[in-house]
């Protein structure tokens, strides 16, 4: 299996929750589609990914859907 | 934005059900079924996501985080599943709640989750940040700005041409002007760019020429079609109020 990965150059969701996190919740909801579609992709693809948290969903400044290759 | 860290995801077959049953994972972040050692499966997943958008949220992981490692798991596994303050809108606190059932079989889909009504009231944001709201909405005043300067340039040399009947230079030009321009000619440069941007909705020209333009001018200020349509209707209210 080969990945290939974007450079991310945005942080990552723990980076906000150390900044006090963000209750705006017009961005929690871009933040949550972004997610959601990434992992609806590994989910259709019968994947599972099992290490969900804020340290592993990361930012980039513009944004775009899931683009990880699985071989 | 995307989703990270594929070194222990596990490729599943028809044979595995779709089910794993390896304890492996980000303990604060694990499913109540991981920590009793259950087969775990995409239900999961949408646990640790609905945990890690509330920390987002709150700015703090929202369950027992201190104290030993059985403490954590524990409280994962016994305690209520947390979740969100009044102070977030109904549908926010659905959307996490949804997320977060004890029980993997109550919890909602991926798919499903993307289907969500407070995902439904961002499509419209999802192009840009309220930053870049801002900024687009000043691009699209000026370039009304522009337009309404055009058109009244354009009317105050089409008025100055009908008056002075003894400019033979231009007669030639008269029937093309008229037939591009009409009764315009005699029609305010507020009812111009009204014309313009909001001709008779049922109108050909206005299906073929005018909304697909407004909707290109809306993906390039990232705003979307409705605030485009809003906008452009204010700032024409603006000028006939100012006649």
């Amino acid at each position: 299996m080969s990945l290939m990965l974007e450079y991310m150059d945005g942080g990552s969701l723990q980076d906000i929750v150390e900044d006090g996190g963000c209750s705006d919740e017009t961005t929690l909801a871009n933040i949550s589609v972004q997610a959601l579609k990434g992992l609806q992709f590994m989910h259709e693809n019968k994947q599972i990914h099992r290490d969900i948290k804020p340290g592993n969903c990361k930012l980039s400044t513009n944004v775009s859907v899931l683009d990880i290759l699985l071989h | 934005m995307k989703v990270s860290d594929l070194g222990i995801a596990k490729q599943l077959n028809e044979a595995t059900m779709f089910k794993a049953k390896s304890f492996v994972g980000t303990t604060n972040y694990m499913a109540p079924e991981k920590i009793d050692g259950k087969e775990y499966s995409f239900p999961s997943d949408v646990w640790s996501f609905g945990l890690s958008i509330m920390t987002v949220a709150l700015g703090r992981l929202p369950i027992e985080s201190h104290g030993s490692y059985w403490t954590v798991l524990h409280s994962i596994r016994d305690a209520p599943p947390p979740s969100l303050p009044d102070s977030f809108s109904k549908e926010f606190r659905d959307f996490i709640g949804q997320c977060l059932k004890r029980n993997p079989d109550d919890r909602v889909s991926v798919n499903n989750l993307l289907q969500h009504q407070f995902l439904k009231k961002t499509v419209v944001e999802d192009l840009a940040s309220n930053q870049n709201y801002d900024r687009g909405k000043q691009e699209l005043i000026s370039i009304l700005d522009a337009v309404h300067t055009h058109i009244k340039a354009l009317l105050r040399d089409a008025k100055g041409r009908d008056s002075d009947q003894s400019d033979d230079s231009r007669g030639d030009l008269r029937p093309v002007y008229d037939r591009l321009f009409g009764d315009l000619l005699r029609c305010h440069s507020a009812e111009v760019m009204r014309n313009l941007f909001f001709p008779a909705p049922d109108t050909e020209h206005n299906k073929r020429v005018v909304r697909p333009r407004l909707n290109n001018l809306g993906k390039q200020l990232h705003l979307p079609m409705d605030r485009v349509e809003t906008e452009a209707r204010k700032y024409i209210e603006g000028l006939h109020r100012d006649r």
